[in-house]
């Protein structure tokens, strides 16, 4: 039987493990955190190499066919949901309006922008 | 200053053009974020979620950047904000909504740490951590438990979440064996469960009296 002080010690003991592993929950990670964790080489434990190998080959490939299979279903229901929405939505056709189409261009060629100038100090 | 992509040898605004172009040069800025990423945020949550099952980490993982292409094809994406930063608070969510869903909780937030501080009262290991609080080394205690998880076998891993999800109940070893076996189809014995327990306070123990 265990005495009261050894008792106290595990409860105190399991109170901070409980802690440690709830505390990362509550807080989303920071730039700096994930600065930190970006730059280092991982080191994967064996059961998540594992678990990484086991979502197979070209998971990129995978993920866009699904993602635009699901968006595709999505939107046909919209476009055939037409008539009822068209009070509130006068875009169900999921195309971006020329407003949206106007900043992601200019959005664009911002980046495209800055680009040029790396390139061009790269040289230098 | 430098993106945390480029860190890497990989150029963000490069990335971004490849995701606001074609159907393949999306495809190609996607491949290339993954084969870069995929297993830097598997190492993440490794780290921050030990008791999450690795497949359940691996899903959050790829959610982000099924996240990332959903945002990209609608057209939802803000080219402003950081890319790699994305990928991670994206993962990050859902390794938390994973962990949530099938864990057993018996407190909300407010009422657990009420209750680590109650048991944590005039105890040694209350002013062991007190300490650590003050030097400013918790959070790295706290690592360091997590990391030695990490070591331990997947079953052994889930009798610590276990633990922690049942806090401050302590929960009888043969319910632990039962969620156990639900959560990853193996079923330890009482003895091991035991065994585990009595293995991760001592190593906890000595994370917390050790020197930073």
């Amino acid at each position: 039987m265990k005495d009261n002080k050894q008792e106290r010690k595990e409860k105190a003991l399991d109170a901070l493990m409980a802690a440690a592993l709830r505390q990362p929950e509550e807080t989303e990670p920071t730039e700096a955190e994930i600065g930190n964790y970006a730059k280092t080489a991982p080191s994967l434990s064996p059961e998540g190499k594992t678990a990484l190998k086991a979502l197979g080959p070209n998971v990129v490939k995978r993920l866009i066919i699904v993602t635009a299979n699901a968006r595709e279903v999505s939107r046909q229901e919209e476009v055939d949901a037409a008539p009822v929405y068209a009070m509130h939505r006068n875009n169900p056709s999921g195309k971006n309006d020329s407003q949206t189409e106007a900043e992601f261009e200019r959005k664009r060629k911002e980046i495209l922008e800055r680009i040029k100038k790396k390139r061009s100090k790269d040289k230098k | 200053m430098a993106t945390i992509a480029e860190m890497n040898g990989l150029d963000e605004d490069e990335i971004k053009l490849g995701l606001m172009g074609t159907e393949a040069e999306c495809e190609a800025a996607l491949e290339s974020l993954y084969a870069n990423y995929s297993e830097r945020i598997m190492h993440y949550l490794e780290r921050k979620f030990p008791g999450l099952r690795p497949d359940l980490q691996a899903n959050a993982m790829v959610d982000s950047f099924r996240a990332l292409y959903e945002k990209v094809a609608s057209g939802e994406f803000n080219y402003d904000k950081p890319l790699i930063s994305f990928l991670y608070k994206v993962a990050y969510r859902r390794a938390v909504d994973e962990l949530r869903e099938y864990g057993c909780r018996t407190l909300g937030r407010s009422e657990f740490y009420e209750s680590v501080g109650e048991v944590l009262e005039r105890t040694d290991e209350g002013e062991a951590w007190k300490a650590h609080l003050a030097e400013g080394n918790a959070a790295h205690i706290a690592q360091l438990f997590r990391d030695f998880l990490l070591t331990l076998p997947p079953v052994q891993r889930q009798v610590a979440q276990i633990m922690a999800d049942g806090f401050p109940e302590t929960m009888p070893e043969d319910d632990i064996c039962e969620i156990i076996f639900n959560r990853t189809g193996k079923r330890p014995t009482v003895v091991q469960v035991k065994s585990a327990k009595r293995e991760i306070r001592t190593k906890f123990e000595q994370i917390l009296n050790q020197k930073v």
